[in-house]
C-alpha cells in the first residue's frame, strides 16, 4: 500500500471514531471536514494531538489552516510534506 | 494560506473596518464608532487587521481582532486592563491557525507594558479552542441567572395563544408575583436615578472593600461612558437589543451606599448589567427588590442577571428566586510571561454583566 494511502487510512479510522457527524457521513478522501461541520476547533485539537502522535511530527500555529485541514486527502498530503521536511532535516 | 496582520489605523481604515464589523456582527455599528473605540475613559482602542498572506496588504481584510482597554480594580489598586472584542473571521477563513495567530496578537499590548492584563470572554466552549492549543484555561466562569415574572410568555410559546390558556396563564402569573416576600433594609432608600455619574460614585468605587476581588472600576468617568455618553444608549442596549437603560440608587441618609444599572428590552425582558455597592449583603438585596417592583410595573415577563461562579452577587441571586441558567462567558486571562503578576491565584473575579459586554 502506498504511503499516503496507508496515512488516508489512518486518519479516517481516526475521525470516524471520534466524530460522531462523520459515522453519520459517507465520508470520502474528498469529503470538507471543517466546513461541513465533522470537525469544529476543539475537535481540530483533538485531530492536531492525534497526528502530531501517530506520525511523530510538530504542527505549528500557522499550519492548522483549512487548507491542510480541509479533508483527509489534504491532512494526508499535508503529513506527508511534513514527513519528508523532518526526512531532510534529519539527514 | 497564512495570515498576515497588522495594526488598524482607527483613522484611515475606519470604514473598513466598520465594513467588517457590520458583515460580523450586524447594524449600528457606525453610530457607536468613535464611542466604542475612541472616546473610552481607558483609552484608545488597538484592533489588527488579518490578510490572505497570498494577496497584497491592500486587499480587504479577512479578520479582526481588538482590544478595548478597560479600568479595572484589582484588589485595592487601579489597574489598566484590556478586554478582548470584535473576533471577526471571514468564513472562508475560520479554522483553528489563524484564530490562534489573532489570539496571540491580543497579548501583545500587555507584553509591551501598555495593559496589566488582557482578558477574553468566550461565550461556548468552542471559543475555548484557541486557549487549549495555547495552554491557557478559564479564570472563572459567568452564568446567567434568569427570574420570571409572568409565565405568559412561556405559555405562549408551549401551547400558543388560545382562550383556554387565558386561566393557566392569570393563575401562573399569581403564583409567580406571590412566591416570594420582600426583605426590607433599613433606612435604605431605592429611587430612580437619571442624571450624570458625579463624584459620590468615585466616593463609592473606592469605599467597596475589594481587597480581593478582581472587578470593573465604577469610577464616574466610566459610568458616563458607558451609560451616558453611549450615542445610542436611549433605545438600545451595548447588544443591540431595543428598550431602555434604568438606574437606581440606593441611599442612607441621602448617602450613596449601591446602585444598580438595568435595561428593560422592548421584548419584555429587563437585563441587570451591574449591581455594585458596600455592604452588599444588605444593599444588593434591596436594589434588586428595586429592579423587580420597577419591572413589573413595567409589564415585564422575566429578569435576567449574570454573574461569576466566585462573585458575591450569585448568592443574592439565588435568595431572590432566580435560578442558574447557562453558562454565558468563560473568562480566560493573559498577564506578562516576565515580570510581577498583576494579581494572584487568590484573588476572586468578581464578575457581573458589564465586566463582560463591550
Amino acid at each position: 500500500m502506498h504511503d499516503t494511502e496507508r496515512r488516508s487510512q489512518a486518519i479516517r479510522s481516526y475521525i470516524v471514531k471520534q466524530f460522531p457527524v462523520a459515522r453519520k457521513e459517507s465520508l470520502r478522501d474528498d469529503t470538507q471536514l471543517l466546513t461541513s461541520g465533522i470537525v469544529d476547533s476543539l475537535g481540530m485539537l483533538d485531530l492536531v494531538r492525534f497526528l502530531e502522535e501517530s506520525f511523530m511530527i510538530q504542527i505549528s500555529d500557522e499550519e492548522l489552516t483549512p487548507e491542510n485541514f480541509a479533508s483527509i486527502a489534504c491532512l494526508a498530503t499535508f503529513v506527508g510534506q511534513k514527513k519528508s521536511e523532518f526526512e531532510v532535516a534529519a539527514r | 494560506m497564512s495570515l498576515a496582520i497588522r495594526r488598524v489605523s482607527l483613522e484611515q481604515d475606519r470604514e473598513e473596518m466598520i465594513a467588517l464589523l457590520i458583515r460580523n456582527f450586524g447594524p449600528i455599528q457606525e453610530e457607536r464608532f468613535a464611542w466604542r473605540h475612541i472616546e473610552n475613559p481607558a483609552g484608545v482602542c488597538w484592533s489588527w487587521f488579518a490578510f490572505d498572506s497570498n494577496g497584497s496588504l491592500h486587499k480587504a481584510p479577512v479578520a479582526l481582532v481588538t482590544v478595548f482597554p478597560r479600568n479595572m480594580r484589582v484588589g485595592r489598586k487601579r489597574v489598566r486592563g484590556g478586554q478582548v472584542g470584535e473576533f471577526a473571521v471571514d468564513a472562508t477563513y475560520r479554522s483553528l491557525g489563524p484564530a490562534v495567530q489573532l489570539q496571540k496578537i491580543t497579548f501583545s499590548p500587555v507584553d509591551s507594558g501598555d495593559l496589566a492584563f488582557c482578558y477574553d470572554c468566550t461565550p461556548h466552549d468552542r471559543g475555548m479552542s484557541t486557549f487549549v492549543r495555547l495552554g491557557m484555561r478559564p479564570n472563572c466562569r459567568v452564568n446567567r441567572y434568569a427570574l420570571p415574572l409572568r409565565c405568559d410568555p412561556y405559555v405562549a410559546r408551549k401551547l400558543g395563544t388560545g382562550a383556554w390558556t387565558k386561566p393557566l396563564v392569570a393563575a401562573g402569573n399569581v403564583l409567580l408575583r406571590a412566591r416570594r416576600a420582600k426583605r426590607g433594609a433599613a433606612e435604605l432608600e431605592i429611587q430612580e436615578f437619571q442624571s450624570p455619574f458625579g463624584e459620590e460614585f468615585d466616593q463609592l468605587d473606592d469605599a467597596v472593600p475589594s481587597t480581593e476581588l478582581i472587578r470593573a472600576s465604577r469610577a464616574a468617568q466610566d459610568l458616563n461612558w458607558r451609560y451616558r455618553a453611549d450615542p445610542m444608549s436611549e433605545n438600545t442596549s451595548a447588544s443591540g437589543a431595543s428598550g431602555t437603560y434604568h438606574t437606581l440608587v440606593a441611599r442612607r441618609h441621602g448617602e450613596l451606599m449601591a446602585f444598580s444599572v438595568f435595561f428593560v428590552q422592548s421584548d419584555g425582558i429587563t437585563s441587570i448589567v451591574d449591581i455594585f455597592g458596600r455592604e452588599f449583603s444588605e444593599t444588593g438585596p434591596a436594589l434588586l427588590d428595586g429592579v423587580i417592583d420597577m419591572s413589573k410595573k413595567l409589564n415585564v415577563s422575566s429578569i435576567y442577571a449574570c454573574c461569576s461562579e466566585q462573585g458575591e452577587l450569585m448568592p443574592l441571586l439565588l435568595r431572590a428566586g432566580f435560578r442558574e441558567r447557562e453558562r454565558t462567558a468563560r473568562v480566560v486571562a493573559y498577564t506578562r510571561k516576565n515580570g510581577p503578576k498583576p494579581f494572584d491565584a487568590d484573588l476572586r473575579w468578581s464578575f457581573t454583566q458589564v465586566e463582560v459586554m463591550l
